[in-house]
């Protein structure tokens, strides 16, 4: 684990709220106790003596760099709806399901008309068959608009929202 | 005879220490207590990001999850509540029921080694809970990222009775290890069975053996090929099953012939 990982951890269980979170891989034991809700954090770091692991394929893969996500190439969609919307790039479905623009009852809306989006931002829930699927926008620009109601069903490549790229 | 059956003891943790998974449960993240351990998970993979194999697990999970608004109740340290987080970018969206016939089969799994006498009835009902002679023994519930058409990460969320024996208003439809007469085993010693199982069937899948999958599925599915009661809506009626579609439908065959595929949100089973 690098030290920037490191440091990572400890800014997010310090927001996290938890009192204790103990971390275990291979190489290395992170203890890291929260003393208040908002009081400084302590770490504890113990190099282990685990024995060599039978495979190199034992040890955990790399942490990959926390921050996200490469630029991504937006696929233009034909729209019909008029030629000011041609401009208008739409997140797609991946799959059959229920729609959601919340990650629970009483929660509010990942994304609303007007909300900026990055690449990587999760912008719907599509239940299926109990599988909670978080739908990441692949394009960056402006919500414009949402073409389905909540927690209706959909399918599979059917347009959710249109979004102005520039 | 003590020190020698201690050696034993010691000597059989060791080999499974050693022998146990490639990288499920090789990374984990404890929590003494948190409201979800899929929530927590989720926000680990969103700001710090965490391997593949990432197991979170809490003896005290306060506002566990089911089905979208359900919840899952669980006494501290006494059960198995933990997120298994896996990266199958290898695998399409129309297959991600896969997911969850994987998960209900390392549950089956560890189930079986564990209860090993025939008289316990152990079997998947659609779409992956876990039943021991027809109660409830465990849940999952499955949250996936998707980014450009295919699957970023996805948390596996389960929950398992082990050491509870009080069920309260739920006793006649829910169990436990130690309900069953099984007071050997603890969370801890569950779970790490339940890593190796999962990570067979996730190398499965990822080897794309999805017609063994299938056919270990229903193999153990309950009520396979048997005229069974469901509900949908407000009515009640009588349907054969015979299958799960690969997106995870329930197959119906009515009483009058037809076939019919079922989503888990239109139907539900009578017990």
């Amino acid at each position: 684990m690098k030290l920037n990982e490191i440091q990572d951890l400890i800014k997010f269980v310090s927001k996290s709220g938890v009192n204790e979170v103990e971390l275990e891989t291979k190489e290395i034991k992170i203890v890291i106790k929260t003393g208040k809700q908002n009081g400084p954090v302590m770490v504890q770091a113990a190099p282990q003596m685990m024995q060599a692991a039978p495979t190199q394929m034992v040890t955990a893969a790399p942490v990959a760099n926390p921050t996200p996500v490469t630029e991504t190439k937006a696929t233009p969609t034909p729209t019909n709806t008029g030629a000011d919307e041609s401009k208008y790039i739409t997140i797609k479905s991946p799959m059959i399901g229920t729609f959601y623009r919340s990650p629970g009852p009483d929660k509010p809306s990942f994304v609303n008309v007007g909300d900026e989006v990055n690449a990587g931002k999760t912008v719907c829930i599509i239940e299926a068959m109990k599988l909670f699927n978080e739908i990441e926008s692949d394009i960056k620009g402006k919500i414009v608009k949402v073409l389905v109601n909540d927690a209706t069903p959909v399918e599979y490549d059917q347009p959710l929202f249109l979004v102005d790229p520039n | 005879m003590l020190t020698l059956s201690k050696f034993a003891l010691t000597n059989k943790i060791n080999l499974f220490g050693l022998m146990a998974t490639l990288f499920i449960g090789q990374n984990k993240v404890f929590l003494p207590e948190t409201d979800s351990t899929n929530s927590y998970a989720i926000s680990l993979l969103k700001n710090v990001n965490c391997p593949e194999g990432t197991v979170v697990y809490t003896h005290h999970q306060t506002a566990g999850r089911g089905q979208r608004g359900n919840s899952w109740i669980a006494n501290p340290s006494l059960n198995i509540t933990l997120s298994l987080v896996v990266k199958p970018n290898f695998l399409a969206p129309k297959n991600a029921f896969y997911l969850s016939k994987i998960t209900a089969l390392a549950l089956y799994d560890v189930l079986t080694e564990i209860l090993e006498n025939s008289q316990f009835d152990i079997k998947i009902k659609w779409p992956n809970d876990i039943l021991v002679n027809r109660k409830k023994i465990a849940g999952v519930l499955i949250e996936n990222s998707f980014h450009e058409q295919h699957i970023n990460w996805s948390v596996i969320g389960i929950g398992l009775n082990v050491m509870q024996t009080e069920f309260g208003l739920l006793a006649n439809s829910v169990t436990s290890l130690s309900l069953l007469g099984n007071t050997a085993s603890n969370p801890d010693s569950v779970s790490e069975k339940l890593f190796v199982f999962f990570e067979k069937w996730y190398l499965k899948l990822k080897q794309n053996k999805l017609m063994e999958i299938d056919e270990q599925y229903h193999a153990h599915l309950f009520g396979i090929h048997q005229s069974m009661r469901f509900k949908q809506d407000t009515e009640e009626f009588n349907a054969r099953i015979k299958g799960v579609s690969e997106q995870g439908l329930l197959q119906l065959i009515h009483e009058n012939g037809e076939e019919k595929s079922y989503d888990i949100k239109t139907l539900c089973f009578v017990m």
